[in-house]
């Protein structure tokens, strides 16, 4: 009984503690959807605690000054970006990892050794690089490096040694099955999920990306949502209850992202580690 | 025999797939990334300004960036780094290791929901993180002062973003709130690496809860702290979106770039205000290989450090 009761106390300690974590965790995002419910005049003289109810004039407001325009621009860099990440990294990977050809020992180790180089460090050249290849103002520079992803490469190599059974290959060549047939249909679903996992990842990172489109885009029309929201006060005097708004929204399409495929996302940042 | 020389007859069979396959990336990571490396140090050699000739000049660029003397800014985006990450990283991984021991505990369920939760700030676009943080903590009508004000806490706002180690524990306030829950789930992947009979050899031992989970992940932690630590240093040595957001635009009003005398300016940021605002693409280039620098040396001892102690 007593055992019981203790281990009662336990539970609830456990749990309060984590709960009191996980609220302090989400009130930045708390007061952030408040402030973007009330009227700007209003928005900083006293402490807002709840929803005002200026949500709708805020969200006309933020249409009018061409927001979604930014939001649409995001999805057209980052789809095709995401995309063509994880086809290069799952080659890459399946390649490196299940055949055995001259110079695949030296690859892995550029691989390997690429990983450590801090990706920022060509920005100066990268400029001018873009400059070159006349795409500034478009969103090559986005989408096409993106195929250049080291993590990528080397996660799904690793992924791969393990998630691809060589029998089921062996059998597929026997049956004289293509090499192109053989990556799509048979070792593709094998490494599904960390191509899940690597594209929700190169989302993020690509829906987030400020310093990049900052160099490259100059045209307001083609601004992404980072810019669009870095711009919004100082340029285009927009109103903060209606910026914070556009903070909110911004956010939203990663976080239902998350929640929806939060194992697999997991699994992306921890480099398959985590098991349970 | 017989083997090795039919996988010799099968590598000759498959031999133009892997490299199709492995073209892709290569080509892509060759063409822009490495490239662009690569010229940057050349770029680093010359005065150029983004427009006109590219004059060759010698390693003028990057003796200077090391002549603290006139040009102390590399040495202080160096120091404030450091100062950043003393001020983040013990809080930061202190809070994910207590809450790991509550989130290992067989006892208790739906521990992954929390988890989740613990994530959710390092997914928040580094521009609205930012901007909001500016409004959060600003003087006037910033969220923090009227809630330390109502709760009687404080007299008068506080300046948090105008003085230098204002500025930095709220810079480090927001780290530790955007990457606390990375570490968690790091920790407790690690943790659940660790064999039951483990954890249940120390329980017939007579250890309790605390002391077990103190044994069993004092060596777990270690890893992950190295990790975290190294990752976290490089990470805050290329830090831009943030910390540049945070002064540019509270409804105070904008504070200089990089806050009150420079105190939160990271590598990057100074990168960035050489070469694109300043238009000294030269130096700026050659500043990032300084950055270069600090991040291999910092990972070469960490990783010595590392491999030493195993």
């Amino acid at each position: 009984m007593a055992k019981g009761r203790r281990q009662l106390v336990d539970k609830l300690v456990g749990y309060g503690v984590l709960t009191l974590f996980a609220v302090s965790t989400l009130f930045p995002f708390y007061i952030m959807t408040v402030m973007g419910t009330h009227v700007n005049a209003q928005l900083f003289l006293k402490l807002h605690l709840w929803f005002g109810q200026q949500f709708l004039p805020n969200l006309n407001m933020l249409i009018e000054s061409g927001y979604f325009r930014y939001f649409a621009n995001s999805l057209t860099i980052a789809v095709p970006a995401t995309i063509l990440t994880c086809l290069s990294s799952a080659m890459g990977g399946y390649a490196l990892a299940k055949f055995d050809f001259r110079g695949r020992k030296f690859l892995m180790n550029f691989v390997f050794f690429t990983l450590m180089l801090p990706g920022s460090l060509g920005t100066v050249a990268w400029v001018w690089q873009m400059k070159q290849f006349n795409w500034i103002n478009t969103y090559w520079p986005f989408i096409i490096p993106a195929m250049g992803n080291t993590y990528g490469v080397f996660w799904l190599s690793q992924f791969a040694k393990s998630a691809v059974p060589k029998e089921i290959m062996e059998s597929a060549r026997v049956d004289g099955c293509g090499e192109l047939r053989m990556f799509f249909q048979i070792v593709m679903p094998f490494l599904m999920p960390a191509v899940i996992a690597l594209g929700l990842l190169a989302f993020v990172g690509t829906w987030n990306n400020y310093f990049g489109p900052m160099l490259i885009l100059k045209d307001r029309s083609l601004y992404t949502v980072p810019i669009g929201l870095a711009t919004m006060g100082s340029l285009f005097r927009v109103e903060y209850s209606t910026r914070i708004l556009g903070m909110t929204i911004a956010t939203l399409p990663l976080l239902v992202l998350f929640a929806a495929t939060s194992k697999h996302f997991i699994m992306g940042i921890t480099g398959g580690a985590l098991k349970g | 025999m017989e083997g090795t020389r039919t996988t010799q007859r099968k590598r000759r069979k498959f031999r133009a797939a892997p490299y199709l396959f492995c073209a892709p990336f290569f080509v892509t990571y060759i063409v822009f990334t490495l490239f662009a490396m690569g010229f940057t140090f050349y770029i680093g050699l010359t005065d150029w300004n983004g427009f006109g000739e590219m004059n060759y000049i010698g390693f003028d660029n990057y003796v200077r960036m090391f002549d603290f003397a006139t040009d102390p800014r590399l040495l202080e985006t160096l120091i404030n780094t450091f100062l950043l990450m003393l001020l983040s990283m013990p809080v930061g991984i202190g809070i994910a290791v207590f809450l790991c021991f509550f989130i290992q505990k067989k006892s208790l369920k739906k521990k992954h929901v929390f988890r989740i939760l613990y994530y959710l700030p390092a997914l928040m676009t580094p521009v609205a993180v930012g901007l909001l943080w500016s409004i959060l903590f600003d003087y006037d009508n910033g969220t923090i002062n009227k809630i330390l004000l109502a709760l009687g806490i404080i007299q008068d706002n506080i300046y948090f973003l105008g003085t230098e180690w204002g500025c930095r524990f709220v810079l480090a306030f927001l780290l530790v709130w955007a990457s606390f829950g990375s570490t968690v789930l790091f920790l407790s992947s690690a943790l659940s690496n660790v064999p039951d009979e483990v954890i249940e050899a120390a329980y017939i031992d007579g250890a309790g809860p605390v002391r077990t989970y103190w044994s069993i992940s004092l060596p777990v932690i270690r890893d992950v702290i190295i990790f975290i630590v190294i990752t976290g240093m490089i990470g805050g040595f290329q830090m831009y979106d943030a910390p540049v957001l945070l002064f540019s635009s509270g409804p105070s009003g904008g504070l200089p770039y990089g806050g009150p005398n420079r105190a939160c300016l990271t590598m990057m940021m100074l990168i960035y205000d050489e070469a694109f605002n300043a238009m000294h693409y030269g130096y700026g280039a050659a500043l990032s290989y300084g950055m270069f620098l600090f991040v291999a040396a910092f990972s070469f001892t960490s990783m010595k450090l590392m491999t030493k102690k195993e």
